[in-house]
């Protein structure tokens, strides 16, 4: 009985271990986020049949590409920070049809430390087929600056939030 | 600037066109000599002067096309512009009017061209041709030929074009003609759909002939087992593929019961894009 006893405690160790290192993990910061909510007010698929996301100077795949007509907008993709600095990294997204870039809304931001923040970007009509210039981006028709400041960025979700914009609401809540 | 202040509100489909082209002309990007090359420096100029004003007219007559959806008609002028003077915004244009017009193969030499381009490509530009391509490559249709019997001295010919035996073929998705042809006469040949983005091998079966036999080369773009059975048919492929996707379950699990702090997930694929910020 005594050896049988004994015979646990490895077991036992083992458990408090996982559980201590359980509660290490709960007690973790809260990730540096940035969700990238792509939308847009362009007809899918005649005038909007693919979104792209680019995001410069992060990470190596900074490219990302959707078929919007299989799943509606909106559509979003999370930056998650792993080091370095806070930024400021540029975000481009860009929308085609047919093949053919017609629109497009860039951003430079930069991350808020164990937040998770919304970066809305909208496609617009009205920015269809305008060109700015490299240092602008078009918002509402309208040439204007690519910063976007801290107070900008919603909190996340959004409040207009619903299931086709967040992969997992409830569970992905930090 | 000047010409970027006059260009930037032009409203384009194709917008960053213009841009480069009065980039191109402000940076006076010269053209190939002629055969009949004036003499003097300032006839030359003038001819100089005449060719761009020319291209530009050929330019803007495609952008009305381009507004019109008349691919055809816009590849045809860009096609003028660019023999008259060669500007990367116009062969980006000319790559995307090809495009529409489901010339993807052309449309992707255009752009490789493009990026080859030493001078005369904005960083925007050349972002947006590598866009421009990488959709284009995932919407061509690859082509594996194989011959069967005899195939000395015999071509292979793709739409009336001779092509090589070995290597898959890029096409542009839609109706093509294969044909084999032997001392001009044509031996077999067929017809083909090709969907966009397909990957495709045929078999052509040639009809006996008393010359030496020749095997056709092995297949390459295929992924096949060494027994030539598909690789999916492969009972390691799956067990494999079984391990793999266990094996991510079970971390993915774990990682989701290990952490209350789990990273936001988007719906595009990837939900993630885990980096660090470049300083």
């Amino acid at each position: 009985m005594k050896s049988r006893a004994l015979s646990r405690y490895p077991l036992v160790a083992l458990v408090l271990a996982s559980a201590l290192l359980f509660a290490s993990a709960c007690a973790e910061k809260a990730p540096t986020q940035l969700v990238v909510w792509v939308d847009s007010d362009l007809p899918v698929p005649g005038q909007l049949d693919r979104i792209e996301v680019e995001v410069d100077s992060f990470g190596a795949q900074p490219v990302v590409v959707a078929d919007v007509e299989t799943q509606p907008l909106p559509r979003s993709v999370a930056l998650l920070h792993e080091g370095g600095p806070l930024g400021p990294i540029e975000v481009e997204v860009r929308g085609s049809v047919r093949g053919s870039v017609t629109v497009s809304r860039r951003a430079r931001v930069s991350f808020v430390p164990e937040e998770v923040k919304v970066l809305r970007l909208s496609l617009e009509r009205s920015c269809r087929m305008l060109s700015c210039p490299e240092s602008q981006s078009c918002q509402a028709g309208v040439c204007g600056s690519l910063d976007v400041a801290e107070d900008d960025l919603e909190s996340y979700p959004p409040p207009d939030a619903s299931d086709a914009g967040v992969g997992d609401l409830d569970a992905a809540m930090p | 600037m000047a010409c970027e202040q006059m260009c930037a509100w032009r409203v384009v489909l194709l917008r960053r066109c213009v841009l480069g082209l009065c980039v191109s002309v402000a940076l006076g990007v010269t053209m190939p000599a002629f055969a009949e090359a004036p003499t003097t420096p300032e006839s030359r100029v003038t001819e100089r002067r005449t060719t761009t004003a020319e291209a530009r007219r050929l330019f803007a007559e495609g952008l009305a096309h381009v507004d019109a959806e008349e691919w055809d008609l816009a590849s045809e002028k860009f096609r003028a512009a660019l023999a008259l003077k060669w500007a990367p915004p116009v062969a980006y244009n000319l790559a995307a009017a090809l495009a529409r017009s489901g010339l993807m193969v052309d449309a992707l030499a255009l752009l490789d061209k493009i990026e080859a381009s030493p001078r005369g490509v904005s960083v925007r530009l050349r972002r947006d041709a590598r866009s421009l391509r990488r959709q284009l490559a995932m919407r061509v249709a690859n082509l594996e030929v194989r011959l069967e019997g005899n195939a000395m001295g015999v071509q292979l010919l793709v739409d009336d074009e001779v092509h090589a035996f070995a290597e898959p073929r890029v096409l542009d998705p839609g109706r093509h003609r294969l044909a084999v042809v032997r001392d001009g006469h044509v031996v077999v040949s067929r017809e083909l759909y090709l969907a966009e983005g397909g990957r495709d091998r045929v078999v052509l079966s040639l009809p006996p002939d008393d010359g030496q036999a020749l095997t056709t080369p092995p297949p390459s773009a295929t992924l096949r087992g060494d027994t030539g059975q598909p690789i999916y048919e492969k009972w390691w492929f799956w067990a494999g593929l079984g391990t793999v996707l266990a094996g991510g379950a079970a971390a993915a699990i774990m990682a989701g019961s290990a952490s209350s702090a789990q990273p936001v997930e988007g719906t595009l694929t990837p939900g993630i894009l885990r980096g660090s910020v470049e300083p």
